[in-house]
């Protein structure tokens, strides 16, 4: 048999205005596990998506070079596991699946029997797929590859929402599809659990490839964090009080007493898929919680959602949903024109604007501008905003280390003092200890400080 | 009965019914979709429901013909009122019986409804909970921002198209990585069936309409 | 001619759901109103006042996916999507969604999907009220009106549509023409 191959010629790819590739070369050959890695941003979903053929589509362009792509079985799990399913069930999926694939009726039911029993789903097959954990989708999510059998599975940051153990179940079918024949593109900004399957590494750097390999040692940032003294802490901007959470289905958080202090920066650490995200719905009055949660001194569940949201503000993952204008200079004049913060005005916000090279974007469409672009202006918008307490959700995602040091910077210049409070959801360890005082951990439902 | 064939059936008769005002029609349709519901053993509850939702609607246009036009024709306003109530008594009996994925796979295997139109709306319908949550989160940064979002503002509907258009991207992708072709064959791994028997309740169903329809009042 | 594809119709269903949503939101000003106007008679004007909130999808659909149909679908996916959910309105909706829809899609025909415009959704918030108007002639009674409410009930429809489905879908058109997101039948 002819082992098929594809083939990247001098690809050079742009979307929108940004190139994300110049004169790409790549050869995997049937049977290959390719890790790919790098930076948020830099192209790695990009590349998934150039070999599945959906990119190009309208605003993405290749400007030079080809592709060659012998894998007509393809199939692809993506990063977010709500985006790429059709039906309301596992099994409905699975049939709308082996439809398309004009499988027949009893070959079809011995693949998903089969599929199934390979992904552990067999339990979920009727449940609604809307009531699934991010790690169960997932399993769904390979399932259906499986079922198809797929000879080319390309694999888009798939276990962002999942949690250790349905990770480390993914790898290891992964690893026996790989000892089947199969080819696997993945990409991962976590190395670890790759060891056994001895992947080819790429990383992805400046619109290029280098072909590297796994750390030997993966790197360990130290950090240390003092544990908040009661009695010097008087300022208290939350209290929980027997507090738990379960969302959508899945107990997250079991009966918590915790208090959160003011003037305070806490970094919040979990692992993927513990419930951190969701506790942020909780504060922000978006998902319902037992117990007890106070807010200056009143129960989150008795303040009016309009006058909270005015001092809850959050950061959200996806700076695109922070917006609410156009172009760059409208979204900062809306800001200014609700403008609460007094360090700021728009002398101020010019001089910033040099400072983190955001200056000159004025009548830029701003969701066309880059991930780390951006980030910055949704932090200064939130500062703007100048709400109390302030949450943020992963905010070094798709940052180089200076624009961290530069969010640094505006966050303690412009936003900590003894009335207000920062709460972190962070992967992204370095420099993290000279925003952070304190350190919370989610771990097995629970809720706590540590060092 | 066929799902597809159903739906014709209903959307049929609501549509005659709309245009023929008809008194004894629409009692009579009231009547039959009651004794069918009951038959479906749908509970009491559900069927008390179905007289309460349209009260609201149905009195305020018996008010405004019977109180507030030249005529004051209590027959016509009787009509509109009772016509209402068969809509949503015919509604009901649908959407009680029937499965949304039976109707779709109905209407692309009986009806030759392209398979794009079937899937890429069940698409959109299967994510309504997560759509939700992202127009609840434009509102939640407008008032984050210190600017409530309300149903008149543009700022509203233009995040929840790009939203949409973000999602219509990334849900034509899944459908596509897991083998979806447009104007392609499809498989049938669910047959729905459509039989002689089918047809001859939809055709007898209509045949007995009409006569009730033109001759009675 | 260009034909809908995939994705187009995806985006049309997601963007009749998203105002069904929006909608719901303006549900308790629609009760507001029916009982605040029928003591004096115009409780079913409380419809013809709010109906060009309810028309927005297929003006907007069909300025946003240059392609015929596609404002038809807006309406119309979005009463299918009614049905799909189980209300019992369901299978009524689906009528005045196609009613609706065709309405919509009228104003673009008469431009022949090459102009988009004001004059196109003034067009189309026109065709929509007339079009809607009959129907509801037929199957709300408005034909029992005296001659003054005929006319009231329809002027007072058509400036609803001409705030909602040609002033605020321009004011969101152009939001989106500003973002790049419109397709053209340019390209």
């Amino acid at each position: 048999m002819l082992s098929k191959q594809i083939k990247i010629n001098h690809l050079s790819f742009q979307y929108q205005n940004h190139k994300i590739f110049n004169d790409l070369n790549l050869t995997v050959n049937q049977g290959e596990f390719i890790l790919l890695t790098g930076n948020s941003g830099s192209g790695k979903s990009t590349l998934l998506k150039i070999i599945a053929e959906l990119e190009p589509k309208f605003s993405g362009k290749i400007i030079a070079g080809s592709l060659t792509q012998p894998f007509s079985n393809w199939g692809m799990i993506f990063q977010d596991p709500n985006r790429q399913f059709t039906m309301a069930t596992p099994r409905e999926e699975l049939i709308f699946t082996l439809e398309n694939k004009l499988v027949d009726r009893s070959t079809a039911l011995k693949r998903i029997d089969y599929a199934s029993k390979k992904t552990h789903i067999q339990d979920l097959l009727d449940r609604p797929l809307t009531e699934l954990s991010g790690g169960e989708k997932q399993r769904v999510a390979l399932s259906v590859l499986i079922a198809m059998e797929s000879d080319l599975l390309l694999l888009d940051e798939p276990f962002a929402n999942c949690d250790s153990n349905n990770r480390k179940f993914l790898l290891d079918s992964l690893s026996l599809l790989h000892q089947e024949g199969k080819t696997i593109l993945i990409s991962d900004h976590d190395f670890s659990g790759y060891k056994e399957l001895n992947p080819i590494v790429i990383e992805i750097k400046d619109q290029n490839f280098i072909v590297t390999s796994l750390p030997s040692t993966l790197p360990k940032i130290e950090t240390h964090f003092s544990l908040p003294d009661k009695k010097q802490q008087n300022n208290l901007s939350y209290t929980f009080n027997s507090f738990s959470l379960s969302f959508p289905n899945k107990g997250l958080i079991t009966s918590t007493n915790l208090e959160l202090y003011s003037g305070a920066a806490t970094l919040l650490t979990g692992e993927n898929g513990s419930g951190k995200t969701s506790l942020f719905k909780a504060l922000t009055k978006v998902i319902p919680y037992h117990g007890h949660l106070f807010f200056r001194e009143k129960d989150v569940k008795k303040w009016r959602k309009r006058p909270y949201l005015a001092k809850v503000g959050q950061i959200f993952q996806n700076p695109d949903d922070q917006f609410l204008n156009v172009t760059v200079e409208e979204e900062l004049n809306f800001s200014l024109k609700y403008n609460q913060n007094p360090l700021l005005n728009r002398s101020k916000l010019t001089s910033l604007l040099s400072k983190l090279k955001l200056d000159n974007l004025d009548k830029q469409v701003i969701y066309s501008l880059s991930g780390g672009q951006k980030r910055k202006l949704q932090i200064l918008v939130m500062l703007m905003a100048y709400p109390e307490v302030l949450l943020l959700d992963e905010p070094f995602s798709g940052l180089d280390q200076k624009s961290v040091s530069d969010v640094i910077f505006l966050l303690k210049n412009y936003f900590l003092n003894t009335e207000h409070t920062l709460i972190v959801i962070s992967h992204q360890l370095n420099q993290i200890d000279k925003l952070c005082d304190y350190h919370l951990i989610l771990k097995d439902h629970k809720l706590f400080y540590t060092k | 009965m066929n799902p597809g064939l159903k739906l014709f059936l209903i959307l049929t008769i609501s549509f005659e019914i709309s245009l023929i005002p008809n008194l004894t029609t629409n009692l009579i349709i009231i009547s039959i979709c009651l004794i069918y519901l009951l038959f479906k053993s749908i509970s009491l509850k559900k069927i008390l429901l179905l007289l309460i939702i349209p009260l609201f609607a149905a009195t305020v246009v018996f008010i405004t013909i019977y109180y507030f036009t030249p005529n004051h024709n209590l027959y016509h306003a009787t009509i509109l009122f009772t016509r209402i109530y068969a809509y949503v008594f015919l509604g009901a009996v649908f959407t009680e019986t029937t499965s949304i994925l039976s109707l779709a796979r109905s209407l692309e295997q009986n009806f030759k409804l392209p398979s794009k139109f079937a899937y890429g709306t069940l698409a959109a319908f299967n994510v309504i909970p997560k759509i939700h949550t992202e127009v609840n989160r434009i509102r939640l940064v407008g008032d984050m921002r210190h600017y409530h979002l309300s149903f008149y503002s543009p700022t509203l509907y233009f995040k929840a198209i790009l939203a949409a258009i973000s999602w219509s991207n990334s849900l034509a992708e899944g459908m596509i990585s897991h083998g979806y072709q447009e104007d392609k064959p499809r498989s049938v791994i669910v047959p729905v069936a459509l039989t002689k028997k089918d047809w001859l309740i939809f055709s007898s169903i209509l045949l007995l309409l009409q006569p009730i329809l033109l001759l009675t009042k | 001619m260009k034909k809908l594809h995939l994705r187009d119709i995806i985006l049309i269903a997601l963007i009749a759901i998203i105002f069904g949503f929006i909608y719901l939101a303006s549900d308790g000003l629609y009760n507001a109103l029916t009982a605040l106007l029928t003591p004096i008679g115009y409780g079913m004007l409380a419809n013809d006042i709010m109906m060009g909130i309810w028309c927005m999808a297929g003006p907007l659909t069909g300025f946003l996916v240059q392609i015929p149909g596609a404002a038809f679908l807006g309406e119309f996916l979005g009463s299918c999507v009614e049905l799909l959910a189980g209300e019992q309105w369901g299978a009524v909706n689906l009528l005045s969604g196609a009613v609706q829809g065709l309405g919509s899609e009228l104003g673009f025909t008469f431009t022949s999907y090459r102009k988009y415009n004001w004059f196109t959704l003034f067009l189309s918030a026109t065709t929509t009220t007339i079009v809607t108007y009959m129907y509801d002639f037929i199957k709300n009674g408005y034909s029992y009106f005296s001659t003054f409410n005929m006319i009231l009930y329809f002027v007072v429809r058509w400036l609803s549509m001409l705030l909602f489905t040609c002033v605020l879908v321009k004011l969101i058109v152009d939001l989106l023409e500003k973002a790049h997101v419109i397709q053209t039948n340019q390209n």
